[in-house]
């Protein structure tokens, strides 16, 4: 089809469509015009005009039949009849505001459920990056226990020897890029300003195909050995720091102790390779100065080969893993190499990007998802129980549109039209309650110095998920009564009592499943909601309230490495001096905190087990509240050159030391087998604490001390127990360190607040879980409520006569409320049933309490018995006032 | 609608293609060019000639214009468009092939 032709068919059906009337008169014009030139030709053959006239109007065979077929030939039938169908039940909802208010906002709430979770969805794992041929990407990930030694980064894979090693093998791949993530901090002085930061490969940009939008980009001959880095920032950082000015290039960031030269600027929108994160500033990986072969820091990503398949690729890397092992392994002693030798590998499809926040929260949004899918049955339930209520009340206009010879087609049409239109109206609703559901998540995941950014914008994936679940709704709560309706014949017509009744045991049906629905949404948000609260409840061993954690930053090349411990010393005397602090100790890690270190512990030339290690000051358990219930805290006694010793936790010495803890001693291996071990006395046995997780069950845990670290680390990280305020006590602590050296920066946190930030999944769940089934209890109320008001309505008659038979209030107020305890138990029976036998699902997700947990299922079945008895009391009340003399007048 | 009129409808499409290729007409124009040129063989209704003017304007083989006419009135003229006048092409094609093959069947000697 030529586009002039397209364009003219266009205008004409467009024309047609809107200016219907004007087409009309033209017809008609050129249609009488013929006519009455044939009348002239008849005449003036000598015909007489009447004669004329009708001769000429039957060669035409009747105006009006040839105009319709004219506009039969113009194809708009079907649109000027969805118009019109449209005008109709817009007019109809206008005219019952209170029936298109409820119909549209329970659509909104469950449709907008279902996209708010289906937005997060899509990008969290849905949507391809928006970098070059995103399905190209493939993810190397490595399985098997085999890396011990340090861990740093959320993607952190391999080693940079095992990536060159994959590098220089692999054929699988037209390029391979690595990455890590870490923060670099933009404050010179005072309280530190982190930027999240990627180290890359040099061929990262380019193999992504990220065009810079000023200077240039990383590329392969920024990462070599040894380099002094360069330096690639975001949009969002040249805006919100640069201001966006024009000479960015030259400009530099602070990298890691050295300012870095700034090179380029990446385009808006590019966020790297992993979903949820963005960053502000990359430097190559050179720059990281790591390079140690027990270092696991790095994420692997390859853009496979054209002609290759992901399938081949894998089979391709399972046959170098062996080979890339040997040629890597670290300086490890044989009880690590035997593991590390036999790793495997895996490829996982990157084409959305890797994301250990997608591993960590894809089910919980499938089951949202899942959750949200029932609050949208309800809610269509609600609907097609409203609907059937105004279908009976238009079956009589119905009965005679039929009856003089309406098509039930069109009928149906102009019915479903309706229905279409409020799922279309909701719909548009719902994407607005979509936009403040999912834009309130990201934070509710995010910790203080790990921040989840995802782009929700709707997208043609979520507008076009909104509009089938729309039409999809449309048609659950429409047909039933659109069928309903048009099936009426004259004679149902007329005797509307049975019609009325058939009716309403299909609400009923709905009531009880909306009843069954809520029963397991109920059950479900409970479950999640008792887990919160089990976790929440935990006893941690530490009594975290008012409890600031301060990290500070010493620079580098001011307190050098010999003089710490000195340097250490003084400024923790001046910084227990300060007004108001209690106490005030220094610690590797604080319970939960996300850092971790363990090894080996070695009785008597034998391996025993594994341990968790914490490395604190005197003082530590005093702060932290935790007892000793053993031996002595850390004291001066305990310097770089007296004997190592050490404190146990109590899990620690009932696993390995029994018969008395103090005075026993063992040994921690070195990472090399040449050289010994290092043996330490315990000392004293503290009461258990948490460690990384607070769904474990008492870690052991031994603490070593810092003050026997010949070279302790230029970060400290104080635990403060003082009477100030958090704030307070920040600003104190904060003007103490800028009086010692203002080059010291420091980052503030709340003991409080890392442990909430361990429990945030189960937080989500808690909240959303249980807005979902408040929701779905509110629309199954209102369900129950106008099925439980329209019976009463419909039965008047027979309650009147009831009445005038001597039945008491009591009495009737009874019959209607067992017959809603009859339609409700029904629900929580069915409802009860399938949420023991689905709870199952979530288990994985619950702490502290079976799927299957008897106390939320009774609380949920009471709390739904208690509202619909209540929903139910207003219009049992109404049939128990009912006047028996006047019910009876209206029949 | 029943079928024979269908390939009378088809067949008047073509007739009319190929009367505005060789002039801009309006509906009366065509109508007695057809009764003339036709004259006894075909006769076409004048009841079907307007439908058929609206479907091909429909779909956009020939365009329509209001102008006066040499009696001073308004008439809409029809001409053929650029597409029209492919599909006048292939639609003579087609009738050729057929009337050719109808021809040889009905040609061929019986025994």
């Amino acid at each position: 089809m030529t586009l002039d032709r397209l364009l003219q068919i266009v205008r004409l059906r467009l024309r047609s469509l809107f200016a219907g009337a004007a087409v009309d008169r033209e017809l008609d014009e050129e249609l009488r015009d013929h006519v009455e030139r044939q009348i002239e030709v008849h005449v003036a053959r000598g015909m007489n005009r009447d004669e004329a006239r009708t001769l000429a109007l039957r060669a035409i065979g009747g105006l009006e039949q040839r105009k319709e077929e004219m506009r039969d030939a113009r194809g708009v039938a079907v649109v000027e009849n969805l118009v019109r169908d449209t005008r109709l039940a817009f007019r109809q909802l206008v005219k019952q505001p209170g029936f298109a208010v409820t119909a549209i906002l329970s659509l909104a709430l469950g449709i907008g459920a279902n996209t708010a979770i289906f937005q997060l969805l899509n990008a969290l794992a849905f949507r391809p990056l928006p970098v070059r041929a995103a399905q190209e990407l493939v993810e190397v990930r490595l399985t098997g226990a085999g890396r011990s030694g340090r861990h740093t980064g959320r993607n952190r894979q391999v080693s940079l020897p095992q990536y060159q090693e994959f590098v220089r093998r692999q054929q699988a791949f037209a390029s391979m890029l690595a990455f890590s993530d870490t923060r670099f901090n933009l404050a010179t002085s005072g309280e530190v300003r982190y930027v999240d930061g990627l180290w890359v490969s040099g061929n990262y940009f380019e193999m992504l195909g990220v065009a810079p939008v000023a200077g240039r980009l990383i590329a392969p001959a920024d990462d070599a050995p040894g380099c002094a880095g360069v330096a690639v920032i975001s949009h969002a950082l040249w805006q919100s720091e640069f201001g966006g000015r024009a000479d960015i290039v030259g400009q530099t960031v602070p990298g890691v102790g050295v300012p870095v030269p700034i090179i380029g600027v990446t385009p808006p929108g590019f966020f790297g390779v992993e979903v949820g994160k963005q960053f502000g500033v990359a430097l190559p990986l050179c720059a990281s100065g790591y390079s140690r072969r027990d270092h696991w820091w790095l994420a692997t990503v390859g853009r496979l080969r054209t002609g290759w398949t992901e399938t081949q690729a894998e089979a391709h890397f399972k046959g170098l893993i062996s080979g890339v092992q040997q040629d890597t392994v670290p300086d490890f002693g044989a009880e690590y190499r035997e593991p590390y030798l036999t790793m495997g590998v895996e490829l996982v499809d990157a084409a959305a990007g890797v994301s250990p926040l997608r591993r960590s929260y894809q089910r919980p949004l499938l089951i949202l998802m899942a959750i949200a899918g029932l609050v949208l049955l309800i809610a269509a339930a609600n609907l097609a129980n409203l609907l059937l209520a105004r279908a009976t009340a238009r079956q009589d206009e119905f009965a005679v549109r039929l009856a003089l010879g309406g098509s039930r087609q069109r009928l149906l049409q102009q019915v479903l039209t309706e229905s279409l239109l409020i799922a279309a109206l909701g719909s548009a609703a719902a994407v607005a309650v979509a936009m403040v559901v999912s834009q309130s998540i990201p934070p509710l995941i995010s910790t203080a110095v790990d921040r989840v950014h995802l782009d929700l914008a709707i997208d043609w994936q979520v507008f076009g998920f909104t509009a089938i679940v729309g039409v999809a709704t449309a048609l659950m709560f429409g047909m039933a009564p659109a069928l309903r309706a048009t099936r009426a014949t004259m004679f149902r017509g007329q005797s509307r009592g049975s019609a009325a009744n058939a009716g309403l045991a299909i609400r009923r049906a709905l009531v009880s499943l909306q009843m069954a629905v809520t029963l397991v949404l109920l059950f479900g948000g409970l479950l999640f909601l008792r887990t919160f609260q089990n976790l929440a409840s935990l006893d941690t061993g530490v009594n975290q309230r008012g409890i600031v954690v301060a990290n500070v930053f010493f620079p580098e090349q001011k307190y050098p490495v010999e003089g710490r411990v000195a340097a250490y010393r003084a400024i923790d005397e001046r910084l227990r001096t300060v007004p108001g602090v209690v106490s005030l100790s220094e610690a590797f890690m604080t319970p939960l905190g996300g850092n971790f270190r363990d090894n080996t512990i070695i009785i008597d030339g034998q391996k025993v087990g594994e341990s968790n290690i914490n490395e604190v000051s005197a003082g530590y358990f005093a702060t932290l509240g935790t007892p000793l219930t053993a031996g002595r805290d850390f004291d001066d006694r305990d310097g770089p050159g007296s004997p190592r010793v050490a404190i146990v936790n109590e899990a620690f010495a009932e696993a390995y030391l029994t018969g008395g803890a103090v005075g026993q001693r063992f040994t921690i291996p070195d990472d090399r087998d040449d050289r010994p071990g290092t043996e330490f006395e315990v000392i004293g046995v503290a009461a258990n604490q948490k460690y990384l997780d607070i769904r474990e069950e008492a870690p052991r845990i031994l603490y070593n001390a810092s003050s026997q670290n010949p070279s302790p680390s230029p970060t400290r990280r104080y635990v403060i127990r003082s009477t100030l305020t958090a704030a307070d006590a920040a600003r104190s602590i904060g003007a103490e360190l800028a009086a010692i050296d203002p080059n010291i920066t420091v980052r503030y946190s709340l003991l409080d607040t890392q442990l909430t930030e361990s429990m945030l999944q189960e937080r989500l769940m808690a909240r959303l879980s249980a807005i979902f089934g408040g929701v779905a209890l509110l629309l199954a109320i209102v369900g129950l409520y106008g099925v439980v008001s329209y019976t009463v309505a419909c039965r008047r008659a027979e309650i009147g006569v009831r009445a005038a038979l001597g039945a008491s209030r009591s009495r009737i107020l009874g019959m209607v409320l067992g017959d809603v305890g009859r339609m409700v138990g029904i629900g929580i029976a069915a409802g009860a049933a399938f949420a023991l036998l689905a709870s199952s699902a979530v288990g994985s997700l619950l702490y502290g309490l079976e799927p299957t947990d008897p106390a939320a299922l009774a609380i949920a079945i009471a709390s739904l018995l208690g509202t619909s008895l209540i929903a139910a009391l207003l219009p049992a009340k109404r049939a128990a006032g009912i006047d028996p003399l006047s019910a009876l007048r209206e029949n | 609608m029943s079928r024979p009129l269908d390939l009378v409808q088809g067949t008047l499409d073509l007739l009319i293609l190929k009367m505005l290729a060789l002039e801009p007409m309006h509906g009366w124009a065509i109508s007695q060019r057809l009764k003339q040129m036709s004259g006894d063989v075909l006769q076409v209704s004048d009841g079907s000639l307007y439908p058929a003017l609206h479907k091909l304007e429909q779909q956009g083989w020939i365009e329509a214009e209001w102008k006066p006419t040499e009696n001073n009135r308004r008439a809409k003229f029809y001409t053929l468009t650029r597409s029209g006048k492919k599909q006048l092409a292939r639609e003579t094609e087609s009738w050729s092939r057929l009337a050719g093959a109808i021809s040889s069947v009905v040609a061929l000697p019986e025994v």
